[in-house]
């Protein structure tokens, strides 16, 4: 089963790449098996 | 000097799952712990050996993450599914599901990883995703019709993919008495082949 947000917030591209560092590193780690965003 | 890399990275504003092996493996080990062992009676299972033979994952390799899912191998450990939910920076809402054989180690280690931003509590953010069953298909011609194989699927909803040829299938939140409900059939006589399908 996925889980699809509901609605996205607007991110200027800064921000965007923060979130997305925030996201990859949640990913490298061990036991985290997938991870779902409003992105 | 660490976190050089890191600056890198901050260029990159894809969010695509990482390609390391382990993610592969992993994947097959929760395939076979939910569906069963045979590839034949799991499509997410030979999916995923799928996944994983492309890059060059070495047999043996899938072999031992599929034993370790079934519970039939020689580790017998016993992984517990756990999903945190919370919040990345600027408001983002995040659902992290993660497959550990110790919550109490886990639990510390995923509110590190929070500290950026906000992990909630349980069921806090649920209510802002759509819980549906997504299938990933393609047909080898660009031309097909993609809604009327989509209404031939009984799919929800559909999104071909801008970057490759394939298209997500979305079924719609299943009822308290479907919660099992299998992903939409792909209909093969018309020529689409599953890429992946996560029930």
């Amino acid at each position: 089963m996925g889980h699809l947000a509901k609605s996205h917030p607007t991110l200027s591209e800064t921000e965007r790449a923060e979130v997305g560092e925030f996201l990859q590193a949640l990913e490298d780690h061990d036991d985290v098996h997938r991870v779902w965003a409003a992105l | 000097m660490g976190r050089q890399w890191l600056l890198a990275k901050r260029e990159v504003a894809s969010l695509k799952r990482s390609q390391a092996a382990g993610k592969f493996l992993r994947e097959i080990s929760v395939a076979a712990k939910q569906g069963g062992a045979d590839p034949a009676h799991n499509a997410r299972l030979a999916t995923a050996i799928e996944k994983a033979k492309k890059e060059s994952i070495p047999r043996d390799n899938i072999e031992r993450a599929i034993k370790k899912g079934a519970g039939t191998g020689d580790e017998k450990l016993s992984l517990e599914h756990v999903t945190y939910e919370g919040y990345a920076p600027h408001k983002v809402a995040v659902i992290v599901e993660a497959l550990t054989d110790n919550v109490n180690r886990t639990a510390p280690e995923i509110r590190v990883l929070f500290r950026d931003g906000q992990l909630g509590a349980s069921g806090s953010n649920k209510f802002l995703f759509d819980h549906v069953g997504l299938v990933e298909a393609h047909h080898a011609d660009p031309g097909v019709d993609v809604e009327a194989a989509a209404i031939e699927a009984g799919a929800n909803d559909f999104s071909p993919s801008p970057t490759s040829r394939t298209t997500t299938f979305r079924k719609g939140p299943p009822g308290p008495a479907s919660s099992r409900t299998a992903p939409p059939s792909t209909p093969s006589p018309s020529g689409w082949g599953a890429t992946a399908g996560k029930s």
